[in-house]
């Protein structure tokens, strides 16, 4: 099923009917090799919950692409995340005298994370410390003479 | 890759971890997220982590599954706006697209760009030609699985046709016989329920009195319509704009008496003797009976005045057996005004 093929890509097309054709034929070929290729993602949760947005589409080749752009923007952060553990294992060490061999393990942190995904526009607020009380680090209150 | 379950040196050290566990997912979400969190941990390693904390990953499955509504959410709103309710491909480009506008993608800067040639396909077909495919471990079934309900087996429904339009948890349709007015189905052979008749009967009750005013209309032919109406007087046709005979009323009056012996006494002597009561005698004078309706407790029968005024009476249409009653009660309400006179003034 090629839906709306020539509609709303008419209008937006430069290259004239010509290159509309070229741009349609290698959409249909893009989702047509969607159905070969496997996403991490099942198809089952992502019906789901596109299913609880309102999306409404029984074609199998959508759910897939949708599958496949939540994999690929996963991948980014997480890459985006290696990166930044990736900077700071690799970063000198300004005390010398400890001369402990930093960790060279690969471990996704809040920290690497939530500065990934500011970049994204998502705020990830890990808390540094927890408290026995509400009031725990605030100042005591002034003590009269 | 290791599943860690907590910076030691951070965070406090705590007796259960069910308390650690984040708020992100409800009761009805556990599945879901349960789910992305297995996907994200196997993107996470092919993207080249080898451990990981809880908490990061729980948060990215979180964005997962918010991803990928928001995208369902975008979708749908392209579609609404171009006045469809089915998404299409380019719907759901068209949502990618603004997704990344935050990035930013190849071919932006120009509106009239194609979208099947957009940077986002492009870059997802890229994804789908090079990167290696990670399946996901294990198979999940089709969720939420819905109950299936057996459908109740009643007596009702043995007989019932299946609509398909018709939902099967709706009650069942009564009876076609207790609606369906059909005087041929009196002798139907399946056995119906048969209608409650009331057990009070409205003619019965009325006939007993003697007054069939009440019987229904439909139901009584137009003998019997003609006596309920002769009973009653209220369904008495009206009468003809005529004249009509008057019963007389016989009231003695206080200061002119009207003998009949003395008026008619040649008619009784030429006839014999023969004392005949007529009731055909018109007194010339007949009392004004003037009402006075006034708030008070003296009774009403004490407000009336009498005046030998000689006033003609207007012409009463009564039943006879009603002016023998009133007829009586006049009589003693003039007897009484007749023997205390004095209270007229009382008035």
């Amino acid at each position: 099923m090629m839906s709306g093929s020539g509609n709303s890509s008419g209008a937006a097309s430069t290259a004239g009917a010509d290159g509309r054709h070229d741009d349609d034929a290698a959409l249909t070929e893009f989702l047509s090799s969607l159905m070969d290729y496997t996403p991490t993602i099942p198809d089952e949760l992502v019906e789901h919950y596109l299913g609880r947005s309102g999306f409404n589409c029984p074609d199998l080749r959508l759910t897939r692409l949708v599958a496949v752009a939540a994999q690929k923007f996963i991948s980014d952060i997480a890459s985006d995340a290696l990166q930044h553990s990736k900077a700071r294992v690799a970063a000198p060490i300004k005390d010398n005298k400890s001369k402990q061999p930093k960790d060279k393990r690969l471990v996704l942190t809040m920290e690497d994370l939530s500065k990934a995904l500011r970049e994204y526009g998502v705020n990830l607020k890990h808390p540094e410390y927890f408290a026995d009380s509400p009031l725990t680090g605030t100042d005591p209150p002034t003590r009269e003479e | 890759m290791t599943y860690g379950g907590g910076d030691a040196a951070r965070e406090p050290q705590l007796d259960s971890q069910s308390t650690l566990k984040p708020r992100i997912s409800t009761t009805t979400n556990q599945y879901g997220h349960a789910v992305s969190r297995i996907s994200v941990t196997q993107i996470l390693e092919a993207t080249g982590f080898e451990h990981s904390y809880r908490r990061p990953i729980d948060a990215l499955a979180d964005v997962l599954l918010r991803y990928i509504s928001h995208v369902g959410k975008l979708s749908v709103s392209y579609a609404n706006m171009s006045g469809r309710i089915q998404c299409n491909v380019f719907d759901v480009i068209l949502a990618l697209e603004e997704i990344a506008s935050v990035h930013g993608f190849a071919g932006q800067s120009d509106p009239n760009h194609s979208l099947s040639s957009s940077g986002v396909v492009l870059d997802l077909w890229r994804v789908v030609g090079k990167e290696r495919e990670v399946p996901f471990a294990g198979s999940i079934a089709r969720f939420p699985v819905t109950r299936s309900r057996q459908a109740e087996t009643s007596q009702d429904t043995e007989n019932e046709v299946e609509w398909g339009h018709i939902p099967d948890w709706l009650p069942s349709f009564p009876d076609p016989s207790t609606y369906i007015n059909n005087s041929v189905s009196n002798e139907s052979s399946v056995p119906r329920k048969q209608m409650e008749r009331p057990h009070f009967s409205f003619r019965k009750f009325f006939s007993v009195n003697g007054s069939d005013g009440f019987a229904p209309i439909g139901h009584t032919n137009v003998e019997r319509e003609n006596e309920i109406v002769q009973r009653n007087p209220y369904l008495v046709p009206p009468l003809p704009h005529r004249e009509r005979q008057v019963s007389d009323m016989t009231i003695p009056s206080e200061r002119k008496a009207v003998s009949v012996f003395e008026t008619f006494a040649p008619v009784i002597e030429a006839s014999g003797g023969e004392i005949v009561e007529e009731r055909g005698v018109i007194s010339n004078k007949r009392p004004a009976v003037r009402f006075r309706i006034g708030v008070g407790t003296k009774s009403m029968s004490k407000m009336l005045s009498l005046r030998d005024t000689g006033m003609k009476e207007d012409l009463w249409t009564v039943k006879e057996e009603e002016m023998d009653s009133k007829k009586r009660r006049a009589e003693m309400i003039l007897k009484e005004s007749m023997e205390k006179p004095n209270e007229l003034a009382q008035l």
